[in-house]
């Protein structure tokens, strides 16, 4: 596994950080990630791939059905975010 | 900057010029590009321009299908067009932290009606996965999907080209339909309304989480006008099965295309373009046609590596296509399996049955037609609406003539539904009572001039012919012995004309069809007339 390029990941994430931290965070990331290597020496030969994991519960489906509910405190949630516009919500100067 | 010729794709007679670098020559621009359907010249587009039988186009589409259901695709928000900003929202939907999604039952039932009416392979065992990128229209930071595996796969569509451009019968491949959530809308404040210009943004998640389908086309399409009508069969699946409005105008059907062009005999594809904001199946047309003779252009110039990889939009106003923003290179969307939903799991028996309740659909209902003996222009207007469609086959049933039936319907009726801005259902003429219309006309108890005058009121008002008939008094003269005496009355009256008919002027045989035509107020039967005023006459 490549070690991980420490300024695209940034990139990807949004997120900025220092040299020093970026220096820091670099090994913990490949520690993670080797950690997670383990799983290669796993024999897989006859086992089939599962498409996700998690078992389906014959009972329920994890399905919903198609009727209206509207969330209890919709007007303090909205009320709560952070910069409107009237009924829109405003976000900064989008740069791509 | 580079020289510019304007490419001007307007209707009937429409000279084509290019916006391109540098300068193409006159000679290689001997094309007529036509979007008209009234061109004489459009019904040879089946036969390729000249210009253009050295190259081969590719194209492909994506379309996003907004389903109709009642709420949002992973919470109980309502779904609903033109509501007030920000008021269908919710935790899930808004993507605030500790919301989980649900997903609505009804998504999975339109899905596997879309995938089984598109003739795909569904796949009983499918999973979604999180698509991320930021975008403020975006709240969580990802949109959830069905990455690799898709509810449906390997399907195909069919359809019949319009007359006017040559029409051809056609399948096109679908390559895969898959569920995934739309995203909010963005409002562009200041800057003239544009991304670029604008010091920030505002933003509206009524939109965020309503469920999509997802459909990619097999790259099968060669023109604009078979990804136009491609488009327009896909919406007509999807308003016939009821899974949404399938409206491009009303942004509840969307399309992006994707072309390319190659040298005929080439195997390998050439660089691929996405054309994005076309609202209409007209201006997919357009634009696809136009980035066509762009891309051949600059092949014919030996400028093909000036074809980038780029989303270029469609410009009404110009009629062109123009590059949106520089190349960025290939997002990475870093596409994971979504761990807060199970496995989508569908039952064969559930799909089965979902199978055998499919209407018919569009391209049934045309092979049914054409076996009926209609011609291919009739067939293409009455199968086109499945409301209207219904409605002539209830005509039918009720016994009424077929040619008849379908002339009513596509002519008088159909005019009167474009003045007034209605559509079928909202008429009060029963196909059982356009059914009695027809058959007093075939057996002449009406002339189908008096049908014209008698409909508007049908149409309004509802009752039966016979009802308006009798009470305006409009049964069609056809007893000779009555129309005789009309025409001795009329050629009594008109001593001058029969004078001058007698010494040679035989154009006033119309002058006295006319003059008895008249006189009954337009009941007399006209073919029965004619032959009396001819005896009369000494011509027969």
């Amino acid at each position: 596994v490549k070690p991980p390029n420490v300024g695209e990941l940034c990139e990807k994430a949004r997120l900025s950080l220092t040299p020093d931290e970026a220096a820091e965070i670099g090994p913990q990331i490949s520690r993670v990630v080797d950690w997670f290597g383990q799983l290669q020496e796993v024999e897989l030969d006859n086992v089939d791939p599962a498409i996700r994991v998690g078992h389906e519960v014959e009972s329920q489906r994890g399905l919903r059905r198609d009727e209206h509910l509207d969330f209890t405190e919709k007007d303090s949630m909205v009320a709560s975010v952070g910069e409107k516009e009237g009924v829109f919500i405003k976000v900064p100067k989008i740069l791509n | 900057m580079a020289m510019a010729m304007a490419m001007a794709v307007g209707s009937c007679e429409s000279i084509v010029l290019l916006y391109s670098q540098p300068r193409i020559p006159r000679s290689a621009l001997q094309i007529r590009c036509s979007s008209s359907l009234a061109s004489k010249q459009a019904s040879s587009s089946s036969k390729i321009p000249s210009a253009l039988q050295d190259f081969e186009a590719v194209i492909g589409v994506e379309t996003h299908v907004q389903l109709g259901t009642a709420t949002k695709a992973f919470c109980g928000c309502l779904s609903q067009y033109g509501a007030q900003p920000n008021s269908n929202v919710c935790p899930v939907c808004m993507g605030l932290p500790g919301a989980l999604p649900v997903l609505n039952e009804r998504v999975v039932d339109f899905a596997v009606k879309l995938g089984l009416a598109l003739n795909c392979d569904l796949s009983l065992r499918s999973k979604f996965d999180r698509k991320q990128y930021f975008y403020a229209d975006l709240p969580k930071g990802y949109q959830i999907s069905q990455f690799d595996i898709p509810i449906a796969r390997h399907g195909s569509i069919e359809v019949d080209l319009p007359v006017e451009y040559g029409g051809g019968h056609r399948k096109f491949g679908i390559t895969r339909v898959h569920i995934e959530e739309d995203a909010g809308k963005l409002v562009h404040a200041g800057g003239g309304g544009r991304l670029s210009g604008s010091p920030y943004s505002l933003v509206d998640l009524n939109r965020a989480g309503v469920p999509l389908l997802e459909i990619v086309s097999e790259p099968d399409m060669r023109t604009g006008i078979e990804a136009a009508e491609y488009a327009a069969e896909v919406a007509r699946v999807v308003k016939c099965l009821g899974i949404g409005s399938g409206s491009m105008a009303e942004g509840s059907l969307r399309c992006d295309v994707n072309v390319s062009v190659r040298p005929r005999g080439q195997a390998a594809f050439g660089t691929k373009v996405e054309i994005k904001n076309m609202n209409s199946c007209a201006a997919m047309h357009r634009a696809i046609d136009f980035e066509i003779l762009r891309q051949v252009a600059l092949h014919k110039e030996g400028l093909e590596s000036k074809i980038v990889q780029e989303t270029r939009l469609w410009e009404e106003g110009s009629q062109r296509t123009v590059t949106m923003r520089a190349k960025e290179g290939l997002a990475d969307y870093r596409y994971f399996p979504e761990p807060d939903l199970l496995e989508l799991v569908l039952k064969q028996e559930q799909v089965d049955s979902i199978n055998e309740a499919l209407p018919e659909l569009p391209n049934e209902t045309r092979r049914r037609y054409e076996a009926l003996g209609l011609s291919m222009q009739d067939v293409l207007v009455l199968a086109d609406d499945k409301s209207v469609s219904e409605y002539f086959d209830s005509t039918l049933e009720q016994g009424a003539d077929m040619k008849m039936a379908a002339n009513w319907i596509m002519g008088d009726i159909t005019a009167y539904l474009k003045t007034e801005k209605l559509s079928i259902s909202d008429v009060k003429i029963s196909p059982s009572v356009l059914a009695e219309l027809v058959s007093l006309i075939k057996d002449g108890t009406i002339s189908g001039k008096i049908g014209k005058e008698i409909l508007p009121e049908l149409i309004r008002n509802g009752g039966t012919a016979k009802e308006v008939i009798e009470a305006k008094g409009l049964t069609q003269i056809s007893d000779e012995a009555e129309i005789a005496s009309l025409v001795d009355k009329v050629l009594l009256e008109n001593p001058k004309q029969l004078e001058a008919f007698k010494k040679g002027k035989t154009k006033l045989q119309g002058f006295f069809e006319g003059q008895v035509m008249r006189s009954t107020n337009g009941r007399v039967n006209p073919i029965l007339m004619k032959k009396v005023v001819a005896q009369k006459l000494g011509l027969s």
